[in-house]
């Protein structure tokens, strides 16, 4: 396989992962948005700041985000059971109490003049992501906050794995043809390359030796050279899923 | 529709979504400027009295804490060789603590307000002492500068009545509350540097100056202290841990007179030991009791610290340079937000672990809830000391502790809701 192959080997990889990551991003169960608390703000500005990120939800996850009238009877139901998680075990039994796959909770803020939020979002297992974000920033912040949760949610899949892989498997071969040059090179010098010739045949058969052996120099090269670039890709992919 | 107009109505609609709906903002302050007068002296006039040691970090950390949220704010102060270190740069924006500075100074802010009182606006002032303080030779409550006393006469002839404010915050950190650990400089028998001045200051003058509040320590124990492990006194390190606002109370971002002291009665409330106890008298403008001390809402050049609500428990933050910003004793169900001064590292620090981060901008809040924690390196410290440690910031603060506190004192409670908002 030559560059390009690699090069359209690669795009193939990425493209696979994101159809799946929009697949899997189809509602797996239900979202819910515990109503917003508020600090140096008022109940207003937490309504707006909670109907903000119910907006990022439902543009991010769909139908899977609960009304807000479901999520304040289920709470009323569960009556004292709005006290503070302190660790991932309570927020797990938060999210099976509340029958959620994912839990939001977000505190308004109005410190220093700028309308932010305190979101922190947790799965079954009670872990998540957590961050703070400007209400004056517009939605894409609070999009990347859904997607970072999301790519968390899903994990790193195989794909980053796959791309070392074949960062691995081009080392290999670059490897292998530079072994097919060494020795081309060794039967040259030792006399045994063109063994029994003579003359133009000899002439011949060396030149061709010559051509065979910077073709496999260069099949090398390039190929130890994509190999450190899908090796670097595939660790920096690989760091960027797990963060 | 063209798809000329279909492509001008989705950028319309981009632009719309991108700039994000109207959020209701913080109440406009835009009518009222902001001031402090921070003075601080180590130096004792008192041969019989040693000099203090952190008087002049007091005041690099007051100014550090009030300068980003004022208008303009002036230092009076000499500081030594380890305060100019852990404070950088502040040294030359420092003048000498004399009678000629500081009535310059009060000159100077009073042409400030006079201009703000002209062009409609209010003025608020924050007037901080920290330092020695002794009574003069015709026994007056005073406060010490380089080179004589500062009466309580002073005080109201020199000061507030030549400034035009709307409201004076005066906040006197004198040497009966300097706390722990390193005790000297013991006064002469009699009543205490703050107790003289809060009995001079008659209720007749009060009543005549209305717009003065006042955060005075009133420690009973008649001696200096303070305490090396922060390096400062504990009365200021309590005062600006509650300005950072760590004594909201009620989450509404403002700190009043009443959250002050009673969260400063709750960081007190575990030393037993009378000599180490901080007493204070906060007393609210009779103009309106209800102004704030501190509004983390207010635009200003800080970034903020949020500690969510799961976090509980005796948290401090300091900074690179080893000074202590803030501390409290957080429950469990209580959010609660610091004022930080940006563009520093700081340590979140707690029982045995601590969590670096950065205030990378004004405005910019931190969310302690999502900091990596690890352990903390225990320092070598004396008994004495580990035991004023364990005692200081022990008693949570919070509501109910509150409501039981502005009970006792018979004072006017801030208004606290219990309950989400759960209306559909």
């Amino acid at each position: 396989m030559n560059v390009s192959g690699w090069a359209t080997a690669l795009a193939a990889a990425l493209a696979l992962w994101a159809v799946e990551g929009t697949a899997r991003a189809e509602c797996e169960g239900r979202v819910v948005i515990v109503p917003f608390d508020y600090l140096a703000s008022e109940a207003k500005a937490a309504r707006e700041a909670e109907q903000f990120v119910r907006d990022a939800a439902a543009r991010r996850l769909g139908a899977c985000v609960e009304a807000r009238e479901a999520t304040v009877k289920r709470l009323q139901r569960l009556g004292a059971f709005l006290s503070s998680c302190p660790d991932d075990a309570c927020r797990a039994g938060r999210a099976s109490a509340l029958e959620a796959a994912a839990v939001v909770e977000g505190i308004a803020l109005g410190v220093g003049g700028r309308p932010s939020v305190a979101l922190s979002l947790w799965g079954r297992d009670g872990k998540g992501v957590r961050a703070s974000v400007s209400l004056a920033g517009g939605a894409a912040e609070m999009d990347a906050l859904f997607e970072k949760w999301a790519r968390r949610e899903r994990g790193a899949g195989p794909w980053p794995l796959v791309t070392l892989g074949a960062a691995a498997g081009a080392v290999a071969a670059g490897a292998f043809f530079g072994a097919r040059v060494r020795q081309g090179q060794q039967a040259v010098s030792d006399g045994t390359a063109c063994g029994g010739m003579s003359g133009q045949a000899l002439s011949g058969c060396l030149d061709a030796r010559f051509a065979e052996g910077r073709r496999d120099a260069v099949a090398a090269n390039v190929l130890f050279g994509a190999g450190a670039a899908l090796a670097a890709g595939g660790t920096i992919w690989l760091v960027w899923e797990w963060r | 529709m063209d798809s000329g107009f279909r492509v001008i109505a989705l950028a319309a609609l981009g632009a719309l979504v991108a700039s994000g709906p109207a959020f209701a903002g913080p109440p406009a302050e835009q009518g009222t400027s902001f001031y402090a007068l921070v003075v601080a002296n180590n130096a004792s006039l008192d041969r019989s009295r040693a000099p203090l040691q952190y008087a002049d970090d007091d005041g690099a950390a007051y100014f550090e804490l009030l300068e980003p949220q004022v208008d303009e704010a002036l230092l009076l102060a000499v500081l030594d060789d380890d305060t100019q270190r852990r404070h950088p740069g502040l040294a030359a924006r420092a003048r000498p603590p004399t009678r000629r500075e500081l009535l310059a100074a009060v000159d100077h802010l009073a042409t400030r307000m006079e201009v703000d009182r002209k062009a409609g606006r209010k003025s608020v002032l924050y007037f901080v002492y920290a330092g020695h303080g002794q009574r003069n030779a015709v026994g007056e409550g005073s406060i010490t500068l380089l080179d004589g006393l500062f009466g309580r006469t002073d005080l109201f002839d020199q000061v507030v009545s030549r400034l035009p404010a709307t409201f004076i915050h005066l906040i006197v950190d004198a040497c009966d509350s300097y706390l722990f650990v390193h005790a000297r400089g013991a006064l002469s028998p009699g009543p205490s540097y703050a107790a003289a001045i809060t009995s001079s200051l008659s209720r007749m003058e009060l009543q005549r100056w209305p717009q003065l509040g006042l955060v005075l320590s009133t420690t009973r124990e008649q001696e200096s202290h303070e305490w090396s492990a922060i390096r400062s006194g504990v009365f200021s390190h309590q005062v600006r841990s509650a300005l950072s606002g760590a004594a909201d109370v009620n989450g509404d971002g403002r700190v009043e007179y009443s959250e002050l002291a009673a969260f400063v009665a709750a960081a007190n409330q575990g030393v037993e030991e009378a000599r180490g106890k901080v007493d204070l008298l906060a007393r609210p403008p009779a103009l309106d009791h209800g102004v704030a001390l501190a509004d983390i809402r207010r635009p200003t050049r800080q970034g903020y610290l949020f500690l969510p609500p799961g976090m509980t428990g005796r948290f401090w933050v300091e900074d690179e340079h080893g000074v202590r910003e803030a501390e409290l004793n957080k429950q469990r169900d209580r959010p609660a937000v610091l004022a930080l001064a940006p563009g520093r590292r700081y340590y979140l620090r707690g029982e045995g672990r601590e969590a670096p981060f950065q205030v990378p901008r004004a405005g910019a809040v931190v969310d302690a809830g999502g900091l990596g924690w690890g352990d903390l390196p225990l320092a070598a410290r004396g008994p004495v000391e580990d035991a004023f440690r364990s005692r200081l910031f022990s008693v949570p603060f919070g509501p109910s502790f509150y409501r039981g506190y502005v009970a006792s004192v018979g004072e006017e409670p801030v208004s606290i809701r219990e309950q989400l908002d759960l209306t559909p």
